[in-house]
């Protein structure tokens, strides 16, 4: 140990420490920093940063992954939220569009209250033939019979032709084989509203049956006039587009344009009761 | 003859599907309207299926087609299971025993079909008016050459489908004896050379 203590080693690393200390203690006071710190800390910064960046990104790695399933967790339950609040949506607006349609009946419900309505919707349209001819998903079963009325919120647009026990088949206001008696609105002037296969292709249908002296214009209101008990009474048919003179006899015609466009109907009502109808499928 | 039978199967199959297809579009108005003419592909597919296959299947195909077109249309019950029953088993008959079945055979053969099919739809839904004649030529005539087009379409798809070879007619001894021989004698005839 003595020996250690005398020899020229023990004294440099005295040296050094001396050296160092007095450096450190000067520059401390001084400067209040150790220049061996910055010397060191220069070296070493980047490699800690390096190993805090590696250590950073292994974690983050294992942290990611831990988050990113609880992401996907989430996305799938607010996948499912969506797909929910979406049938929600689409109820909601079935639900809308049904609630108008019934308040446009509304109206004629409080007119006629002997009315009995039954909802349809068109499922099919017969394209093979220029009338407009739909079938509509109530039959026999939901008490629609053949001649029973067929309105939208507007007026009358045609009656049952054929009957089954889920379905219907419509005969419109274009077909040349319906007749229904109404009366111009505004004048009282009455006539025999019928399909025409002149006019079919143009959507619209025409009233015979005009006396000479008429006095209905264009622009006129056509209803129902109730005769025969196959329609009610006092329901819109359509409005007069002009007034031509007959071919076949000395009286006049009116064309007209129905109340709906029927190639853009989609639900209707069946009047499958009211007062003064006359059943004739019976 | 297994795999044979199991073919026959599977073709079944894909008429099935083919005519619930047809019947979709037919009534609800998918295909494009031009000049205000719609196709009835149910009855472009009765005149198909009848060329390639014998009168039985083209009959009882036709009347099927008919019965899901009477189904939405305001004739009689049972109309047109009758006229597409006619159109089947005169299609299938006329491939049978007149002429062969390619495309020429098809336009003359559809084109017939839909001018006479146009002629009955007219009558049926127009009747005898003085603007059924009008109609006749805006609405139901234009439906005819629509559907022919279309029908030349739907033959080069069938044959896509079914393949080129298909054709399953058999002599059921309907025919007279003389023109079976005659019809035999010339396949024979034809698969020698």
């Amino acid at each position: 140990m003595r020996f250690f203590f005398k020899s020229k080693r023990f004294k440099v690393i005295l040296a050094i420490i001396l050296i160092l200390s007095l450096i450190g203690g000067v520059t401390g006071v001084v400067l209040a920093t150790a220049p061996q710190s910055d010397i060191l800390g220069a070296i070493i910064r980047p490699v800690q940063s390096a190993a805090d960046s590696v250590a950073g990104t292994v974690g983050g790695f294992f942290d990611q992954m831990q988050e990113n399933r609880a992401v996907l967790d989430e996305n799938e339950q607010l996948k499912e939220q969506a797909a929910q609040d979406r049938y929600k949506l689409v109820d909601y607006e079935e639900l809308q569009r049904q609630n108008e349609f019934y308040k446009e009946f509304l109206g004629i419900k409080e007119d006629h209250p002997s009315f009995s309505f039954e909802p349809a919707m068109v499922i099919a349209r017969d394209t093979a033939q220029p009338f407009g001819t739909f079938t509509i998903n109530k039959g026999s079963l939901a008490g629609v019979e053949q001649y029973d009325p067929v309105i939208t919120s507007a007026g009358i647009i045609g009656y049952i032709g054929q009957v089954s026990a889920t379905q219907s088949v419509v005969k419109t206001v274009l077909h040349p084989d319906i007749n229904i008696s109404v009366l111009d609105n505004r004048t009282r002037d009455s006539g025999n509203l019928t399909g025409d296969a002149a006019l079919a292709q143009s959507g619209t249908c025409k009233m015979i049956y005009l006396p000479r002296d008429n006095a209905v214009a264009a622009g006129d209101l056509i209803i129902s006039s109730g005769d025969g008990g196959v329609f009610p009474e006092g329901l819109m048919v359509g409005t007069v587009s002009e007034i031509k003179a007959s071919e076949n006899d000395t009286g006049y015609y009116a064309v007209i344009r129905p109340v709906e466009e029927l190639d853009e109907v989609d639900d209707v009502m069946v009047l499958t009761d009211f007062e003064g109808q006359s059943h004739l499928a019976e | 003859m297994e795999s044979k039978k199991r073919n026959r199967y599977l073709l079944f199959l894909g008429y099935g599907i083919m005519t619930i297809l047809a019947y979709v579009v037919q009534f609800t108005p998918l295909m494009p309207c031009v000049f205000g003419a719609y196709p009835t592909p149910l009855l472009l597919l009765v005149i198909i299926v009848a060329m390639h296959e014998n009168d039985w299947c083209g009959m009882i195909y036709g009347m099927l087609c008919g019965m899901l077109t009477d189904l939405n249309s305001l004739t009689p019950p049972g109309f047109y299971a009758v006229l597409y029953l006619c159109i089947g088993l005169i299609c299938s008959l006329l491939v049978e025993l007149l002429v062969q079945n390619n495309v020429i055979s098809l336009l003359c053969v559809g084109g017939s079909v839909l001018l006479i099919h146009s002629v009955i739809n007219c009558l049926v839904g127009a009747g005898f008016s003085a603007g059924s004649w009008l109609l006749y030529f805006t609405f139901y005539l234009r439906c005819a050459v629509y559907n022919l087009l279309a029908l030349l379409v739907l033959y080069i798809l069938f044959k896509l489908i079914f393949g080129f070879d298909i054709r399953y007619k058999k002599p059921r001894g309907v025919y007279p004896k003389k023109l079976l021989r005659q019809k035999m004698m010339q396949t024979v005839n034809r698969k020698e050379a």
